[in-house]
């Protein structure tokens, strides 16, 4: 045996998935990730094994995953659950064996839908700014790193999707201030199309028209 | 032999008891898929493409890390297995490049037959690619390790095999790779540069590099050149390494095996063997001249209990000359039972080693002491003979003769005033010198030429007393044909050097000599080899000495009633050192030209070899001198190795050498000599790691 780490010892992140405000896949990420950081690296199905899962499950979380994918994974934690030298990585691959199994309609739900519904993995969902909360305070957009919130000060503020970059920075600081952004999977709330002065903004009554994505 | 005995795959199979369960395997001719695995190397069972099933176990087990068993029943090739080794392989191709046949090793490389055989591919998985530099700033080889699979062979290598600790597994976010332990070139950490990682690599991520191996027919040549370069084959490095082990003898032993003068060639050597160094490419050439010289002075005989001198043989054989190649070629005719006399035309024997080497570069004592081991062994030598044709031999009962007469005729360019008093050649005046012989040269000497003889005719003459001695030759200074030593230390001595010049003719003045110069602006031999000098208008000038020497070159002093074919420069046509004439054949500078000791002695070696054949011999002179041993293959760690500089020789104060003949480099002394042998890169001990067999040479696959 190469690698003698402890299976208790996988630093930042937990061994088994729990399910309250989580995604299992970005879950299976950081698992991976931790695992990998803390092993030794000599062995192949430990190594490599664990890359290339961290290679998919990535991909899945962007929305890149492919219908095998799962099939390949669960072959990849059998081979490492047998022959991986450090209990570390076999550990992992048995909770992500586990996961696939108690929650495989989350992970279908990312491969085929291409959605996240814990709303975790940045890829798949969108930032907004729902127009009847935003005060038009301009912090979320003199923070935004990639400039992609229009708006003036007390003018409803609109984060255009195709430069979001879905880091989270505008979110955290509208939490403290009106809590005005929200994340969204599938269903996309309405929002204005460019800045408003704050207060004219009517999400209802626009004939259920989904004004905000319009394009 | 045998002591266990185990099945595998239904083959009963023999086995010892210290084996794992794939060395048994793979003994009996049973391949298991493996490639961690290297017989060198201790089994770590990392890429368990070797995995079995043994009965009575759970899962499977890597084959090359289970000890074998009396009794045992292995299955090498299940589904399970297949699909484990399958696995295993398409996770290493996932991380290396797809394409093959852009590879350098394409055809030669290990991965490839495992490919082959498990017949994998990289399209099921992801494709991980790092795109790393290819490391190319590392002498002697290419680290690229996009192509490593990390079976970590290399690093084994380097730290258990040979223990030089410059290579690691190194890790970050988001890979694995083999790496220096500051990232930094191997020069400058620890890397000993002995090449086992480039060895042992299955991939293409570690080569030699091409530049360094092209040219060689074997690949023995390629990682030996310090002994391919030796015209005689001398085995340099380990004789080099028995040096730095303290064993003076057994070196010289070695030596022995190839030439019969080895303190000779410590001193005038031209040292191929350093020109080949591995070690030049890290940062400067080992010393081997200076090392053979410190060995040969400090043998007891060793090498003597092992000499053997075959019983005789009747047949008889004359050689004309005593140089190296005519005293070489005897040796060894002696010593295969023949019954030799060489014919010296001069009163002492040597050829060039006397009479062209001047005495401060060779001591008279070192040639009489090896020649005198040669009379020893039984070569009759017969001085103050001069055999001006061969009938007078075949009279006397001789059945080969061998021609050794060297190249003693000094050319004389064909200018007006060649001729003139006080107008001399090289072979003569280094004759006259060598043999103590009065050499009246006035206080100007201008030696005309720039090659290593006409520095040993300059240096001569001053040693003789001239005050002003210079040399014009025909190349500029950075390609003037002598070795730069000669070139620094006849500077030194105050030999002034005009390049550049070409001469027109030889004008006697007022009792003084002088050469009539052009300054050359450039030349070139055309397509016909003659010499198209193009000088420098308005530059004649002349050069007035009391002396003028000619050493534009050799030839041989061939006499005609030899009735030998010769061509250019009377240089004598042979094959396989036969003559046109049966039963003559020729040896040495008078069949190549001239050239340097080592190779006269080399063609020595050849020549004895033709001739003991063509008498009924096997032709067979190789012997073996010195003590076996079985050097090691744990080199240790020492920082900054590869930055160790070559050890220079000192040589005496200019004012204290050239007023006699005296030697005046000084030989190492035992702690030089030591440090210099350790900056050997012991590149022999790379070929002492076995070869891989691969999965065709086994008969069960």
């Amino acid at each position: 045996m190469i690698c003698e780490k402890n299976a208790e010892a996988i630093a930042g992140v937990d061994i088994e998935f729990h399910k309250e405000n989580n995604c299992v896949v970005s879950w299976a990420l950081k698992l991976l990730e931790a695992v990998f950081a803390q092993t030794c690296g000599k062995t192949v199905f430990c190594r490599e094994g664990t890359l290339q899962m961290r290679k998919i499950i990535k991909d899945i979380s962007e929305g890149r995953g492919h219908s095998e994918d799962l099939d390949i994974i669960i072959e990849l934690c059998k081979a490492i659950k047998e022959m991986a030298d450090c209990e570390l990585s076999k550990k992992a691959a048995m909770s992500i064996l586990n996961s696939i199994d108690e929650y495989k309609d989350e992970w279908d739900a990312h491969i085929v839908r291409k959605r996240c519904p814990g709303l975790i993995c940045s890829r798949l969902v969108t930032f907004h700014i729902l127009g009847e909360k935003c005060s038009g305070c301009m912090q979320c957009l003199d923070k935004c790193p990639e400039q992609a919130i229009s708006g003036a000060k007390d003018m409803i503020h609109v984060i255009d999707q195709d430069q979001c970059s879905r880091c989270g920075i505008c979110i955290d600081i509208c939490s403290n201030v009106c809590g005005a952004i929200v994340k969204a999977g599938g269903v996309k709330p309405k929002t204005p199309d460019s800045p408003i002065p704050v207060g004219t903004w009517q999400a209802k009554g626009l004939g259920g028209l989904r004004k905000g994505l319009r394009k | 032999m045998g002591n266990i005995k185990l099945t595998i795959d239904g083959i009963s199979v023999e086995a010892e008891k210290e084996m794992t369960v794939l060395q048994a395997a793979l003994a009996a001719g049973i391949y298991i898929p493996h490639l961690c695995h290297h017989p060198s190397l201790p089994d770590v069972g990392q890429c368990k493409l070797c995995v079995v099933e043994i009965a009575d176990r759970d899962g499977v087990q890597t084959s090359c890390t289970t000890m074998a068993e009396d009794g045992m029943v292995i299955k090498t090739k299940t589904d399970r297995l297949n699909h484990m080794r399958t696995l295993s392989m398409e996770l290493m191709l996932a991380a290396h490049p797809s394409e093959c046949t852009s590879c350098p090793k394409y055809l030669k490389c290990e991965l490839q037959t495992l490919i082959q055989y498990l017949g994998v591919s990289d399209a099921r998985l992801r494709k991980l690619s790092y795109n790393f530099p290819i490391e190319t700033g590392n002498p002697l080889f290419v680290r690229d390790m996009n192509r490593c699979i990390l079976c970590g062979r290399c690093v084994r290598a380097c730290r258990t095999l040979r223990g030089a600790e410059a290579i690691d597994y190194k890790k970050d976010n988001e890979k694995v790779y083999i790496g220096t332990e500051n990232g930094g070139l191997l020069a400058d950490e620890n890397c000993k540069f002995c090449c086992a990682c480039v060895e042992v690599c299955p991939t293409g991520a570690l080569r030699d590099k091409e530049e360094v191996v092209s040219g060689f027919n074997k690949a023995e040549e390629a990682l030996l050149p310090c002994k391919a370069s030796c015209p005689a084959g001398t085995d340099v490095p380990r004789y080099v390494r028995l040096i730095k082990e303290g064993k003076y003898s057994e070196a010289v032993a070695v030596i022995r095996e190839r030439v019969p003068f080895p303190l000779t060639l410590g001193y005038i050597c031209m040292h191929f063997c350093e020109s080949g160094c591995r070690r030049e490419a890290v940062n400067e050439a080992v010393s081997v001249k200076e090392l053979k010289k410190f060995a040969a002075m400090r043998d007891n005989g060793l090498w003597k209990e092992n000499s053997k001198i075959a019983p005789l043989t009747g047949k008889k054989v004359a050689v004309i000359g005593s140089g190296p190649a005519g005293l070489t070629s005897a040796y060894y005719l002696v010593k295969q039972g023949h019954d030799v006399t060489i014919y010296e035309k001069l009163s002492s024997p040597g050829g060039m080693l006397r009479v062209g080497i001047p005495e401060y570069r060779l001591p008279r004592s070192v040639i009489d002491n090896e020649i005198s081991e040669i009379t020893d062994a039984g070569v009759r030598i017969v001085y103050n003979t001069d055999i001006k044709d061969l009938n007078s031999l075949s009279s006397l009962g001789y059945d080969a003769v061998l021609i050794a007469i060297g190249t003693h005729k000094g050319v004389r360019l064909p200018i007006p005033g060649s001729d003139l008093k006080g107008v001399m050649v090289n072979t003569d005046f280094l004759l006259k010198s060598s043999l103590g012989k009065k050499v009246e040269t006035g206080s100007r000497v201008l030696v005309l030429g720039g090659g290593n003889v006409a520095f040993d005719c300059a240096r001569v003459a001053k040693r003789l007393g001239a005050s002003e001695v210079s040399m014009a030759c025909l190349e500029s200074r950075a390609n003037m044909t002598a070795s730069a030593e000669e070139v620094e230390q006849g500077l030194e001595e105050g030999i002034v050097i005009h390049n550049s010049r070409t001469f027109s003719k030889i004008i006697s003045e007022n009792g003084s000599l002088g050469v009539e110069c052009s300054e050359v602006d450039n030349f070139y031999f055309d397509d016909n080899r003659k010499l198209v000098i193009n000088t420098v208008p308005d530059s004649l000038h002349v050069l007035y000495a009391d002396t003028v020497i000619f050493a534009a070159g050799q030839i041989v002093d061939l006499p005609e009633e030899y009735g030998v074919e010769s061509g250019r420069a009377n240089i004598i046509k042979s094959e396989n050192y036969q003559t046109n004439k049966a039963g003559v054949f020729a040896v040495g500078d008078c069949i190549t030209g001239t050239t340097s000791v080592v190779q006269a002695i080399a063609g020595g070696r050849g020549a004895a070899a033709a001739i003991d054949k063509y008498l009924g011999g096997d032709g067979v002179i190789d012997e073996v001198l010195a003590p076996c041993e079985e050097p090691g293959a744990f080199i240790g760690k020492e920082e900054r190795f590869a930055h160790r500089e070559r050890k220079q020789i000192s040589c005496k104060p200019v004012e204290e050498r050239i007023n006699n003949f005296d030697e005046f480099e000084q030989a190492f002394d035992a702690e030089t000599a030591h440090c210099e042998a350790e900056r050997c890169l012991q590149c022999d001990l790379r070929l002492r790691i076995p070869k891989v067999k691969l999965w065709g040479d086994y008969a069960h696959k």
